[in-house]
């Protein structure tokens, strides 16, 4: 580790390792930090990534694939589901390989990786500008320069907000997170499906999900709003749908987390400091999958970092690109997918009941999702009310 | 104050070790910033919690929860 870097990037989930890998490949010299002792572990996810658009940042290797899921079913309450093509192939990753394969590339690329080793806090100048980080490495106090910090902290993110930038949700944006993975789910599990199971009295505000990992093996999850968090703890509204569905699995793993689904922050830039995935809240506002979201984000501002280095000026205001070209690309397919998850959670169990249902004696996959929707619409007249702030986005019937 | 003389609400965030999974999610919904992981420890600031609750509201597994105040505590919890 040296004294000062161009840019040091701290916390190496996948948003960290493709900026820290993208900003060496440019020709800065690059730090990433990690707190963990080990990359990837424990895992925080249920793993899902689309194929696609993950193949810019790293080659599909059956390594840590651990299933590849053909389509996805969608349950109400009573069991009855919609089976819905995905819009990509998607992958179930084995994150520990995953993370630690993204962090073994950005090394590749000349980036200095350190692991445990932890941002205790942030140096400014006497404008208030971030300088460098303060961190504590294999026990020892260091003070390191650079001229641009990146935050890849994920979702508890403190170097963003050491830097200003607003990033504490409110509760009605944020998804509260728990997950078994589990064996023995006794021949319910379909290895190519993807499971998601709707209904506010199974999952307040949220879902719950069984995304397989094998044969016999799934992540088995669930997240809840945390505005409706305090009758019950996502742990045991999780419990009860276990004992319903898998009485007889046995559980080899247990995760915990949060996910910000405000739709990224207003601003992911502040002086010398640039926020990345979980930190700058750019996961999915509908179903909080950040993966994805969080490469696509990194690399965008790492490509700005790049050319502000390289001409000399990396002031705010060049920095700021970096939030424009995210607008320009996620900010009206995110206020869209925002508003859907409001619509949802106002609705009724009976009537997500009642959408499933529907759906489901619909011959969707002929069907575009303007047709789908119509149809939907023709059958229950309220949801076009429903469905006003969803429709002013301007995207779904398009 | 003396801590017997405080008021009948005054209580502290207290982090059940055996329970908490170290997740970071009460992290993220602090308005303070007095709750946070370190070394995978979670601590919480007395000196700046407001003790709004959200955390314990929200915490997956019932890891956080409102302790009555102990002397150890009091001197540094804000009222
Ligand atoms: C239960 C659950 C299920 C999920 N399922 C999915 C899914 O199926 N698909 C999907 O796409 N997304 C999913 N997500 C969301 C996904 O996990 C995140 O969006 C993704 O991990 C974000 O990546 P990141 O690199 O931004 O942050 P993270 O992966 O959280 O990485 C941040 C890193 O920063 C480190 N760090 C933090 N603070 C410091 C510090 N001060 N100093 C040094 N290092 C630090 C952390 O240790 C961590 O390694 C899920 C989340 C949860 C909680
Ligand atoms: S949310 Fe609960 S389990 Fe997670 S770190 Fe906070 S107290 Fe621990
Ligand atoms: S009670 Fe409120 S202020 Fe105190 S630690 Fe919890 S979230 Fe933070």
């Amino acid at each position: 580790m040296k004294s000062s870097y161009d840019v040091i990037v701290v916390g190496a989930g996948p948003s960290g390792s493709v900026a820290a890998r993208r900003c060496a490949e440019g020709g800065l010299s690059v730090l990433l930090i990690e707190k963990r002792q080990e990359i990837g572990a424990p895992v925080r996810c249920a793993e899902a990534i689309g194929q696609d658009i993950t193949r810019p940042y790293i080659d599909i290797n059956p390594k840590w694939i651990d299933a590849r899921i053909e389509s996805y079913a969608v349950h109400n309450l009573e069991g009855e589901h919609v089976i819905l093509p995905p819009t990509e192939p998607t992958l179930i990753v084995n994150r520990k390989v995953f993370d630690w394969e993204l962090a073994n590339l950005a090394a590749r690329a000349g980036v200095d990786v350190v692991t445990r080793t932890q941002a205790e806090g942030l140096i400014k100048d006497d404008s208030g500008r971030v300088i460098g980080v303060r961190l504590i490495s294999l026990g020892k106090r260091h003070e390191v320069l650079a001229k641009i910090v990146i935050a890849a902290d994920g979702s508890e993110s403190q170097v963003a907000r050491w830097a200003g930038l607003k990033t504490v949700p409110p509760m009605s944006d944020y998804y509260v997170g728990f997950q078994y993975l589990m064996v023995g789910l006794g021949g319910k599990l379909k290895p190519t499906i993807c499971e998601y199971h709707l209904g506010h009295s199974q999952a307040p505000h949220g879902y719950i999900w069984v995304f397989p990992k094998g044969e016999d093996c799934a992540n088995v999850g669930i997240v809840i709003g945390a505005d409706v968090a305090d009758k019950a703890t996502a742990q045991e509204y999780l419990d009860r749908f276990c004992d319903k569905h898998y009485p007889h699995a046995s559980i080899l793993g247990v995760v915990a987390g949060g996910i910000p689904i405000t739709g990224a922050l207003k601003h992911m830039v502040t002086d010398g400091v640039m926020a990345v995935g979980d930190a700058a809240h750019q996961a999915d506002p509908l179903t909080a999958g950040g993966i994805n979201l969080g490469m696509i984000g990194a690399e965008m501002a790492a490509e700005v970092a790049v050319k502000a280095i390289r001409t000399g000026d990396w002031s705010t205001r060049v920095l700021r690109e970096y939030e424009h070209h995210w607008n320009h690309r996620f900010k009206r397919q995110h206020s869209a997918l925002y508003q859907l998850r409001k619509m949802i959670n106002r609705m009724s169990d009976d009537k997500i009941s009642a959408l499933v249902h529907t759906v489901s004696t619909l011959p969707i996959a002929e069907m575009s999702l303007g047709e789908v929707l119509i149809a939907v619409f023709r059958h229950h007249p309220l949801m076009l009310i429903q469905a006003q702030a969803l429709i002013a986005t301007g995207l779904i019937l398009k | 104050m003396k801590s017997e003389q405080r008021p009948q609400h005054a209580f502290f965030v207290d982090v059940d070790r055996n329970l908490c999974y170290y997740c970071g999610a009460c992290v993220a919904v602090c308005p303070p910033d007095s709750i946070f992981l370190e070394n995978s420890h979670l601590k919480v600031d007395h000196q700046t919690c407001t003790r709004c609750e959200r955390c314990i509201a929200m915490c997956p597994v019932h890891a956080l929860s409102k302790a009555p105040l102990t002397p150890e505590v009091s001197h540094e919890v804000k009222l």
